[in-house]
C-alpha cells in the first residue's frame, strides 16, 4: 500500500486544476477539472501515477455532455474518475487521445454518439456509427427521436404474412 | 515500393463482432493495419437505460455468448458500488466458481481454435472434449450450459446443490490432468516453438500505451489483475491465502499469450477448488429492492481481460447511464503495434492471439496496387497458416502425414 493516501497525492500533483474532489468509497475517487486542464490532468495520472485507462463514459446532462475518464491505479489499488464537461451549445473539449493512444477509440465513439468535438484528436473518423448515418443526429443524446426520422429509416423486419403456408 | 491492400472482413457468419482489418502489405510483409468496427452495434447501452435494475443483468448477459458471466458480474459490482454493500458470504463464494468455470471453458475454446488455425486439429478436438466437462459442471451448478442468469445486485439467484459441487470437484480433477497434458504438449513441441515464438510481439511500452488488458498485456510483463488489484468477493481472501496468483510473463509474443492462458486455467482450477471447499452456509441474497441515487463503477477480470461497467442512478427504477466496455475494445488497437513487420501467414495467429471473439476472416478480398480485387475465403488464410507450419515441420523432419506431399513431388 502507498505511504500517502492517493487523494492527497492527487491534490498535490494537480493543485489548482481540481475544481472538486471526493472519495465516496474506499477504492473510488471522483474529481472534476475544467476542459482546458483535462489533457494535463490525464497526462499526470497516466504517465506519472501509472494509471491504466479503463474507458471513458459520456452522459448527456442539461449543462452539456459530461465526460468521465476512468483510470485504474493497479499498484495503489485505486480508481480515479477524471470528470470534465463539454458545455452547451458548442460541446467542445480537449482530446486526451492526443496524450496517449488508449483514449483514441473511446473518444471517436463519444464523437459518434454524443456529437462532442475533441480538439487535437489525431484520427477523428467515425468508429461505430454507419457511414450513411445522417449528420447532426446523435443516438445517445436525450433529444434523440425514438422513431424513424426524415432521411434515415431504420431497418425493420417485415411482419410475417399469415396467408403464406409453410410446407413441411 | 509495391504495396498491396488486403481488407479482411467485415462479416463472418459464425461468430459475433464483425470487424474489418485493412492490411497494407509489401510483398508478404505487413506494413500497416487499419481497423474498423461497428457493423453490429446493438445499442445495448441504450436498451439498458430503458430497463429496470432487475432486468439489466439479464440483458447484459446477452452481450457475449462466451463471457456470459463476466458482464453481469461487473454490472452487479457497479450496482453494489452505488449501494456501498457486499453480497452475503455464501454468494461471495458462489460467484467466483461460476466466473472461473467460464474462464476455463473460454480458454479451452480459444486453445482449440488456435490449434485449428495452425493446422493441429487434434488439439482442437481434445480441447473441446474437455470443455464439454466444464460445460456439464456449469449445467449442474447453475441449470444452464450458458447464459446462467445467476447474478443480481446483492447476491445470486440460485444456490449450488451438494451433488453438483461434488461433480464439479471430480470434473476439475479430469480437467486439471488435461490442462497439464496440453501444457506439456504445447510448451515442449519444437514446431510450436518455431511457429509462435517471436511472432506478433507486444512490447511492455505498447501494452501500457494502449492500456491493453488481460492475457494480452500480462504476457508483456504488465503486472495487473483486477481480481487481485480491486479485490471483491472471495478473490481477495483466496489471494491472501496464497491459493492463486496472476500469471505474468515477459516475452509478449503469441507463444507467451498461449502459455499465459494455459497457466491461467490451472490457477482457475485452484480457485474453484478452494471456493467449493470453503463454501460457507447461509443466505445467498441480501434482498436489494431499490438503488439509491449515485454513480458506481464495477470491473471484473473476464477471460479476455478487464470488463468495465459504469452506472449512474437518479433513484428511479432505471439506470440513467450504463456504459459497457468489453476487453477486446482495448485489445484490438494493439494490432497497430503487433502486425507491422509480420508475415501475412502470421496475421491469422496474431489476430487470434488476443482472442477477439474471433470473427473476421470469412471473406477476404485482396486488392493489389492496380485495384484488381479478388475475394477469397477464410480457408485461404488458414491454409497459408497451415502450410507455414508444415514447412517448419518438414525442416525439422517431423512430418508424419503431409497433405501437400504429392504436390511437392
Amino acid at each position: 500500500m502507498p505511504d500517502k493516501p492517493i487523494i492527497d497525492v492527487l491534490k498535490e500533483k494537480l493543485g489548482d486544476m481540481i475544481k472538486s474532489i471526493d472519495q465516496p468509497r474506499k477504492r473510488r475517487i471522483y474529481l472534476f477539472v475544467d476542459r482546458d486542464d483535462v489533457q494535463d490532468a490525464a497526462r499526470t495520472i497516466f504517465y506519472d501515477m501509472g494509471g491504466r485507462l479503463c474507458t471513458a463514459s459520456a452522459i448527456d446532462t442539461p449543462q452539456g455532455v459530461e465526460i468521465i475518464y476512468h483510470f485504474y491505479l493497479d499498484h495503489d489499488q485505486m480508481m480515479v474518475n477524471l470528470k470534465t464537461l463539454a458545455p452547451r451549445p458548442d460541446l467542445v473539449t480537449k482530446s486526451v487521445g492526443a496524450v496517449f493512444k488508449a483514449a483514441e477509440w473511446i473518444e471517436r465513439e463519444i464523437m459518434d454518439f454524443f456529437g462532442v468535438k475533441f480538439e487535437g484528436h489525431p484520427d477523428p473518423r467515425k468508429l461505430l456509427i454507419a457511414d450513411d448515418f445522417p449528420e447532426g443526429l446523435y443516438p445517445f443524446r436525450c433529444d434523440y427521436p425514438q422513431r424513424e426520422v426524415e432521411g434515415f429509416k431504420p431497418y425493420i423486419n417485415e411482419p410475417p404474412n399469415p396467408d403464406e403456408t409453410c410446407e413441411m | 515500393m509495391k504495396e498491396t491492400i488486403i481488407p479482411i472482413g467485415p462479416f463472418h457468419p459464425l461468430l459475433e463482432e464483425p470487424e474489418l482489418f485493412v492490411l497494407r502489405v509489401d510483398g508478404e510483409t505487413v506494413v500497416d493495419v487499419d481497423l474498423r468496427i461497428g457493423w453490429n452495434h446493438r445499442g445495448i447501452e441504450k436498451l439498458s437505460q430503458g430497463l429496470t435494475w432487475d432486468q439489466v443483468p439479464y440483458l447484459i448477459e446477452r452481450i457475449c455468448g462466451i463471457c456470459s458471466t463476466s458482464h453481469p458480474y461487473a454490472c452487479v459490482l457497479a450496482m453494489e458500488d452505488i449501494l456501498d454493500m457486499e453480497a452475503p458470504p455464501r454468494a461471495q463464494y458462489i460467484r467466483p466458481v461460476v466466473g472461473e468455470l467460464e474462464r476455463i471453458h473460454s480458454h479451452l475454446l480459444w486453445f482449440g481454435l488456435a490449434g485449428h488455425f495452425i493446422g493441429y486439429n487434434t488439439v482442437f478436438m481434445w480441447a473441446w472434449k474437455y470443455r464439454e466437462l466444464v460445460l456439464d459442471s456449469l449445467e449442474r451448478l447453475t441449470g444452464n450450459r450458458n447464459h446462467y442468469a445467476m447474478f443480481k445486485a446483492g447476491g445470486v439467484r440460485r444456490d449450488f446443490s451438494d451433488e453438483a459441487m461434488d461433480f464439479t470437484m471430480k470434473a476439475m480433477d479430469e480437467v486439471e490432468k488435461a490442462v497439464k497434458m496440453f501444457l506439456g504438449v504445447a510448451l515442449d513441441d519444437p514446431v510450436l516453438h518455431k511457429r509462435l515464438k517471436g511472432v506478433g510481439v507486444l512490447t511492455y511500452e505498447d501494452a501500457i500505451q494502449y492500456s491493453a488488458v488481460g492475457p494480452t498485456s500480462r504476457p508483456s510483463g504488465v503486472d495487473h489483475d483486477v481480481r487481485r488489484d480491486d479485490p471483491f468477493d472471495a478473490y481477495g481472501p483466496a489471494f491472501e491465502a496464497g491459493v492463486w496468483k496472476p500469471i505474468v510473463l515477459q516475452d509478449g509474443d503469441v507463444f507467451a499469450k498461449a502459455a499465459c492462458r494455459i497457466l491461467e486455467m490451472l490457477e482457475s482450477i485452484k480457485i474453484i477448488r478452494w471456493c467449493i471447499e470453503n463454501m460457507p452456509d447461509g443466505e445467498i441474497d441480501a434482498g436489494v429492492t431499490e438503488i439509491p441515487p449515485g454513480e458506481g463503477c464495477g470491473h471484473y477480470e473476464a477471460p479476455r481481460g478487464e470488463v468495465f461497467h459504469y452506472m449512474r442512478s437518479d433513484g428511479t427504477g432505471y439506470p440513467v447511464r450504463h456504459k459497457v466496455r468489453a476487453p477486446t475494445y482495448n485489445n484490438l488497437p494493439t494490432y497497430k503495434a503487433t502486425c507491422p513487420g509480420a508475415h501475412i501467414a502470421d496475421v491469422t495467429l496474431i489476430t487470434a492471439s488476443i482472442d477477439p471473439c474471433y470473427c473476421c476472416t470469412e471473406r477476404v478480398g485482396i486488392v493489389d496496387k492496380y485495384n484488381n480485387y479478388r475475394s477469397v475465403k477464410q480457408e485461404y488464410l488458414t491454409k497459408l497458416s497451415v502450410e507455414k507450419t508444415l514447412a517448419l515441420k518438414r525442416d525439422l523432419g517431423l512430418v508424419t502425414w503431409d497433405p501437400y506431399a504429392k504436390l511437392l513431388k
